[in-house]
């Protein structure tokens, strides 16, 4: 019952794609917008310090762009092919814990996915998350008699992202979005402070179509 | 297209190469202890007085320096405290990077209220580098027991080595009881009695490796009195005492002087010599009724010549601080 539930709702979501009323015939839309998310975020263990850091929350804001490339069958709108490119620009703040210390990174954030629509607003993203450290709080982190001077940590990390992303079925002029993503972090946090720090996000974006 | 491909290699390549990130400066919070009673804890075995070496007057407090190096030589945390005796003990946590430290503690006397408050046995000088650290002796005032100058360096190696790290300072020098038995012998023929030694070294100086040597300044080949003049006529006791504390020297004179009724100095009896050595104990003790002095290490507990006159009085405590009188 809960299986033919849900094949019934896929079925609305995808024909909401595919039959909605088009407006003009370019294959392309774009759509700019705000967006925001909460996260989970982990910090590897560190094999240097022998640290062992647990998780923490975290949150982003910023903006998006998300473009849709092609259509998906002859009859179809434009910018409801298989294709997508999103770009972000995000502010976001990380934490992980460490014993009774939380420790938190403020960053610079700009993702770079590629976007394959399995079903006409579901798709499956993958690309760079390109990060900068703006700064650290504590600036000094107090941990078994070691004090870490976390406030050094200005470094920048590319991380491997990928998820999915829902994009609500396109009005006219606007149209909502939210992704579910995880970033694998690839460059520890300083050369002597070997934690990188992945996450999982969950995030909400409203776009106004610019190029429909 | 295979340029592109090429081009985004390349860009791939740049952006996860710039990811290696700079180190961090990493510090410990290194915990000192520093124990000051085992610079008097062997001297205590040989007071006469329970309590004459190991305690405190109300008037004086134990200076005590945590002075810390970097492997250049150069302070990095400097702290000073007055404790209230050698019992209590000085806690600083200091902040280190990675690397190899010079620890250096100094305790000493000084007086902090009453007649002669402000008054410091000892004074240290140039703590900015450790190769100019000195410590030098307030020959201007009576110090008897609590002249005892502590000094113990200790290498710390932060990162590798232990993060608490308890100093336990020992004495830099020797300590010496005076001893004049039947003062009374000679109240007809004597003014007063002091003893001497010929050679003193007056200061330490450490070197860039935190090792420290006492020096002799044999521009000032003085004469150094061990205690005030003993004017029998002030006194009703039999046996006196006082102490002294030395640092270390090679072969050294002392002698007990007496100003005679005529105005005349001697030199009383035999004059020994001794080999000053640091955390050792001796005692220079005058017997006047068999005209004995002796100069000898004191080894196993309180020497016979104590044990002989059970209301021996401690003259030097009354003056501790006092300036010295000129003698001659």
């Amino acid at each position: 019952m809960r299986k033919q539930l849900l094949l019934v709702l896929l079925a609305v979501v995808c024909a909401s794609g595919l039959f909605a009323q088009c407006e003009d015939d370019r294959p392309l839309r774009i759509g700019v917008g705000p967006k925001l998310g909460l996260g989970l975020d982990m910090g590897s263990h560190s094999k240097v310090q022998n640290l062992n850091f647990g998780k923490g929350f975290g949150y982003q804001a910023g903006a998006v762009v998300n473009a849709h490339f092609g259509r998906r069958y002859d009859m179809s709108c434009g910018g409801t092919g298989w294709v997508g490119l999103q770009l972000e620009a995000l502010y976001g703040s990380r934490a992980v814990k460490l014993g009774d210390a939380s420790l938190r990174t403020n960053c610079l954030e700009i993702p770079v996915l590629a976007q394959v629509y399995v079903i006409p607003n579901l798709a499956i993203e993958a690309g760079a998350t390109m990060v900068k450290v703006l700064s650290t709080s504590p600036t000094q982190l107090l941990h078994d008699g070691t004090i870490y001077n976390t406030g050094e940590i200005k470094g920048s990390d590319v991380m491997i992202s990928a998820g999915v992303a829902y994009k609500s079925p396109i009005d006219s002029n606007s149209s909502w979005m939210v992704d579910a993503r995880f970033n694998l972090g690839m460059s520890p946090l300083a050369g002597n402070f070997d934690t990188k720090v992945s996450s999982i996000m969950v995030s909400f974006a409203y776009l106004f179509n610019i190029v429909k | 297209m295979k340029k592109n491909i090429f081009l985004a290699i390349a860009a791939v390549a740049l952006l996860l190469a710039s990811c290696k990130n700079e180190d961090i400066s990493i510090s410990r919070e290194i915990s000192f202890q520093v124990n000051p009673y085992t610079v008097v804890s062997e001297f205590a075995k040989h007071e006469v007085n329970t309590g004459d070496v190991q305690s405190l007057p109300d008037v004086c407090r134990l200076h005590t320096y945590l002075l810390v190096y970097d492997k250049d030589g150069n302070l990095v945390k400097s702290e000073q405290n007055n404790l209230q005796d050698y019992l209590s003990r000085m806690n600083v946590n200091v902040e280190l990077t990675d690397g190899n430290y010079t620890a250096v503690a100094i305790t000493y006397v000084v007086v902090v209220s009453g007649e002669t408050a402000g008054v410091e046995f000892w004074s240290v000088s140039g703590i900015d580098r450790l190769a100019n650290l000195t410590v030098t002796r307030n020959a201007e005032v009576w110090a008897y027991q609590y002249g005892i100058l502590g000094i113990q360096t200790e290498q710390v190696a932060v990162g590798t080595g232990k993060n608490a790290i308890t100093i336990d300072v020992k004495p830099a020098g020797a300590f010496v009881v005076n001893w004049i038995y039947n003062l009374h012998q000679y109240d007809n023929e004597v003014q007063y009695y002091q003893p001497f030694m010929t050679k003193e070294s007056t200061s330490c100086t450490f070197s860039s490796n935190g090792q420290y040597t006492a020096n002799y300044n044999q521009s000032t080949d003085y004469i150094y009195p061990l205690m005030e003049q003993v004017w029998p006529q002030y006194y009703e006791y039999v046996t006196v005492y006082t102490y002294s504390f030395f640092l270390p020297f090679g072969q050294t004179g002392f002698r007990w002087e007496a100003l005679l009724t005529d105005n005349q100095y001697v030199s009383l009896f035999d004059e020994p010599t001794g080999n000053i050595q640091q955390g050792k104990c001796y005692q220079f003790a005058m017997d006047l009724s068999t005209q004995q002095v002796v100069f000898q290490e004191l080894t196993n507990g309180k020497s016979a010549m104590a044990h002989a006159d059970a209301q021996a009085v401690n003259l030097g405590a009354a003056s501790i601080g006092k300036r010295v009188a000129t003698t001659k």
